[in-house]
């Protein structure tokens, strides 16, 4: 194998070489730099020279032989993301069904992350939906760690709590649909108003209880109902969303509950979307 | 005198000398040192110390309540003038009561720490899950060891001290397989013995077994009406709700609770009896009084099915001319039965065995709804596949009129002891 360290505008990266192909291209940190020797092996210089290019603008592609190393599932997500062309974007979910596998947003997102061939593997044209992904929630620790920059979301509750990278007054932002409109054309559904707690899993899976809610029948509002239970897979429901409100309410009562406590507020629009709802 | 008996003592006298009859004072010190592991890593070793003081005054039938953090003179001053400042400012109710007598020191639990052999438990654990579950990806693991030196005084001579340490551990896990991965799981159970493996204590083996067996799901299909077998994790925490929800001092006070009237009736299956119980060898470090000074002993809530007790103090009992509950209710134990899990799983036709809820608070009706995570289908008397995006709905207090069986095996986490509890008739809801 062959290594050499080069130099870019957002910092130094290191690129391996194998048996002639290119299996590693990342971001080190300034103290990691290795010793060693700098191979100038002609693939090792032409991802020099291409990458200088790249950060010049004068590159919109790249033309070194790649052979990353991953699972077969990661292989075909780096495929896919190959395949975007400069200048425009893909979502996780989007790149899921490329690939036959429509319920695995989360782990596209997983093999992004993974992605050991930056730049030339564009992990950073995989987005969130509508919505752009333009940032993982990290303190300073992570973002050494994963080459990011701090996002100051490290907080602590009490004097001798460790801070822990956590929820964040979190807000969506509104739409330009009108409630009553939502509403009225809403055949068979729900109007759900308020929640009690809420839970995020691993899987994208979550749940939120109801405390206030009415029926919507034939575009109108018709029983209240019982305390119950909504719950979905996140990366699912967001993409079920069809009409968003133009007003925005915040909450500032909520917790967010990890080891510590911690306030945190919460905002957004009335949201139409297809949940799963509890009871008998 | 320690640091604990003066600021006690000092808090007391001032609320004392302001014309708080019915005072109490209580002043603590904590010394936490914890082991933190993220990712599999340990990433961090602290050791914490903390004060906390915590003043109640009842003057002319009006309480007034204050926390602190500080044993200096000027502080505790401070705060036992604001309590009295309190309690002048609230509404009168001849219902607050402290207690008027009990006397008593205590030491229990593991007081001092041996945090070599913590560490080397801790380091033990890590490397049985990577070796055995090898699929296990640990989120975070936290050991630790406190200890707690306290002092209780009231103004009609209540004294007690306890001093009272014990070993604390919390896993979060969840399985994982390329891309797949489990639902995420948490357990953690307190000793005060440091002689066996943690992978041996509390649930944990079994949770790290299931979490592996929990990456590939099926989605339920449909609603149906079946049984659910609820693991002691799983468990604690729906009887918690159901308690809080029928038998405490919030909802007899408003008088929303379905038990109100209930006392000395059956409220359950009578094969199952529900205690508290701070004295038992099983639970570490047990409370000795209650908050409001009482000496604490065990009771039974319900018993062979009969509700006995409400989990209610004094105050809620003055309210409500109802029996104060002998302690403050944390040490649950629930009687083991005499089938075996494997047998209650055996006679079990359709339904699922739930090792996590995650649900919305139930109604005053007792109506709840919520997520099956970390569970698995149960068909024809076997274990089949995790389920994924599965909901159970039922009502608390019918639950424990149609329970289908009670495991003789039990899960003792140092808190509290429970078996496996199986419920029929809860409706089970998917896609």
């Amino acid at each position: 194998m062959h290594q050499r360290m080069i130099l870019t505008p957002l910092g130094p990266m290191l690129a391996i070489e194998d048996a002639g192909f290119l299996i590693a291209l990342d971001f080190i940190r300034e103290g990691d730099i290795p010793g060693g020797t700098q191979d100038e092996t002609p693939l090792l210089l032409e991802t020099q020279r291409q990458l200088e290019q790249y950060f010049l603008g004068k590159r919109k592609e790249f033309t070194i032989p790649l052979n990353p190393r991953g699972t077969a599932f990661q292989q075909a997500v780096w495929a896919r993301l190959r395949a975007i062309p400069y200048g425009k974007t893909a979502t996780y979910g989007q790149l899921a069904l490329e690939v036959d596998r429509p319920r695995a947003s989360r782990a596209v997102g997983q093999a992004n992350h993974v992605n050991p061939i930056s730049i030339s593997i564009p992990c950073h044209r995989c987005v969130g939906a509508n919505g752009k992904l333009v940032g993982y929630m990290v303190n300073r620790e992570l973002g050494r760690h994963f080459n990011m920059r701090p996002q100051g979301n490290a907080r602590a509750f009490g004097f001798n709590d460790e801070p822990l990278i956590r929820m964040r007054n979190t807000a969506i932002h509104p739409g330009i649909s009108k409630l009553s409109d939502m509403i009225s054309q809403t055949e068979d559904g729900y109007y759900l108003i308020n929640t009690n707690n809420g839970q995020a899993d691993t899987t994208g899976e979550f749940m939120f209880g109801v405390t206030i809610g009415y029926e919507i029948k034939n575009g109108r509002l018709g029983r209240a109902i019982f305390d119950t239970t909504i719950s979905g897979v996140a990366f699912e429901m967001l993409k079920t969303v069809d009409m968003v409100s133009d007003t925005v309410t915040w909450a500032s009562s909520g917790f967010c509950g990890k080891k510590q406590p911690m306030t945190v507020g919460m905002g957004g629009p009335e949201l139409r979307c297809q949940v799963i709802i509890g009871g008998k | 005198m320690t640091r604990e008996h003066k600021a006690a003592n000092l808090a007391l006298d001032r609320m004392v000398a302001a014309g708080a009859r019915d005072a109490s004072a209580q002043a603590a010190t904590s010394r936490k040192s914890e082991f933190s592991v993220e990712g599999g890593r340990f990433t961090l070793l602290r050791t914490t110390l903390d004060h906390s003081l915590a003043l109640q005054a009842i003057k002319d039938q009006r309480r007034g309540t204050v926390s602190g953090n500080s044993f200096d003179q000027e502080a505790v001053i401070a705060a036992a003038g604001d309590c009295v400042a309190s309690a002048e400012a609230g509404q009168p109710d001849p219902a607050w009561e402290i207690a008027r007598e009990g006397q008593g020191k205590f030491v229990s639990g593991a007081v001092e720490a041996d945090l070599d052999k913590l560490f080397e438990r801790t380091k033990e654990l890590l490397d049985s899950i990577r070796r055995e579950y090898p699929k296990v990806i640990l989120e975070q693991v936290i050991t630790q060891h406190t200890t707690h030196n306290t002092v209780y005084l009231n103004s009609h001579g209540v004294r007690y001290q306890t001093t009272q340490g014990s070993y604390g551990v919390s896993v979060m896990f969840s399985g994982h397989e390329d891309e797949k991965s489990s639902s995420f799981n948490y357990t953690g159970f307190s000793t005060a013995s440091l002689d066996r493996p943690f992978l041996e204590m509390g649930g944990l083996r079994q949770n790290l077994e299931d979490a592996q067996n929990q990456i590939h799901t099926r989605q339920t299909e449909g609603k149906f009406e079946g049984t659910v077998i609820f693991t002691p994790d799983c468990l604690d925490g729906m009887l918690g709700e159901l308690i809080g929800n029928f038998a405490t001092d919030g909802v007899l006070l408003d008088g929303t609770s379905l038990w109100k009237d209930a006392l000395g009736t059956r409220v359950a299956d009578e094969r199952l009896t529900i205690s508290f119980k701070p004295s038992d060898p099983r639970i570490v470090n047990g409370e000795r009084y209650t908050g409001e000074g009482f000496l604490s002993e065990d009771y039974d809530l319900i018993e062979r099915g009969v509700l006995k007790q409400f989990m209610i103090s004094a105050y809620g009992a003055n309210k409500t001319g109802k029996k104060r509950a002998p302690n403050s209710s944390f040490s649950m134990i629930v009687e083991p039965g005499t089938t075996a899990l494997e047998d209650i799983i055996k006679n079990t036709k359709k339904g699922l065995l739930v090792s996590r809820y995650s649900g919305g608070a139930a109604g005053t009706g007792g109506e709840f709804s919520g997520v099956a995570k970390n569970s698995f289908l149960i068909e024809d008397g076997k274990v089949g596949p995790a389920v994924s995006e599965t909901m159970i709905s039922g009502n608390l207090a019918g639950m424990l009129k149609h329970i289908a069986g009670i495991s003789r095996e039990t899960v003792e986490d140092g808190n509290c002891s429970l078996p496996w509890l199986a419920v029929n008739g809860i409706t089970i809801s998917g896609k």
